[in-house]
């Protein structure tokens, strides 16, 4: 082995030494991703979409059918006359017309 | 044999016990042919999630689950390095990422001289120069590693001793 190999072979030993300690991020998960396959993962977002979009399309007509609010075609007040023009006020007996203060 | 074989029954456990295992060894590879040791986790990282992603669960259809890894950490590796010297052609140098100073620092001049040549090498002569000389790999094992032929190796290895030598004696 030449002199260059030798020096070349204890540097990189040297510099790979320097190497001790890791940031301690477990397994970017090679296990923990492998419990929910990607198929699994796109299927589950899938059913999210579908079950979220149901819930809105649902959820309005569910609270209207709860809502104690009166039917909107209620009858008419019985009285007199059909007519269902305002009659006009009767005017007040005292405030008869008068002549007018000079 | 890989290690998957070695030590455990299923195939996660595999990944997780080749992970456990091996992690600091492709660490240690990659910081040698990236520089810097976030860089090089980075590295490795995305070699273990790119090994599950193109295989999930399973490391049945992988012959040498270990050597897999290391192919991704090379090709990974150099995929930086590339990325890295293309940056260099248009940003003045003094903005580029450099190996952390004291990394540099508690390291002894002599190896300083060495990497500083190292790295002055092409990207595929210093992969080879790395894993023949830090990995201790056969020229067949680097041949498969890096996808060429045994000869190639063995020129691409001799070209760069010869290159590093010139750089050393360059060097004041």
């Amino acid at each position: 082995m030449t002199a260059v190999e030798d020096r070349l072979r204890a540097a990189l030993h040297a510099r790979a030494d320097q190497v001790t300690a890791l940031r301690p991020t477990f397994p970017s998960s090679p296990r923990a991703r492998a419990v929910v396959h990607p198929g699994l993962r796109r299927a589950a977002v899938v059913f999210l979409a579908a079950a979220l979009a149901t819930a809105l399309l649902v959820l309005p007509r569910l609270l209207s059918q709860g809502d104690p609010s009166p039917p909107a075609d209620t009858p008419p007040p019985a009285g007199p006359s059909n007519n269902t023009s305002p009659s006009p006020a009767p005017s007040p007996p005292d405030e008869a017309p008068g002549p007018a203060a000079p | 044999m890989g290690i998957e074989g070695r030590l455990f029954g299923t195939a996660s456990e595999g990944i997780d016990m080749l992970y456990r295992h091996r992690r600091l060894d492709l660490v240690r590879l990659a910081v040698l042919l990236v520089d810097d040791v976030p860089t090089a986790e980075d590295v490795v990282q995305e070699a273990f999630a790119a090994l599950y992603r193109r295989h999930g669960n399973t490391l049945d259809d992988i012959a040498d689950p270990e050597a897999y890894v290391r192919r991704s950490v090379v090709n990974t590796s150099r995929d930086v390095l590339r990325r890295r010297r293309t940056v260099r052609a248009y940003i003045p140098p003094r903005t580029l990422p450099a190996p952390p100073p004291e990394e540099e620092v508690l390291l002894r001049e002599e190896h300083q001289e060495v990497l500083r040549a190292l790295r002055l090498l092409t990207v595929r002569q210093r992969e080879v120069l790395v894993l023949r000389y830090w990995s201790n790999m056969s020229e067949a094992d680097i041949a498969a590693t890096l996808g060429l032929s045994r000869g190639a190796v063995k020129s691409t290895a001799s070209r760069a001793l010869t290159a590093l030598a010139r750089r050393l004696k360059e060097t004041p």
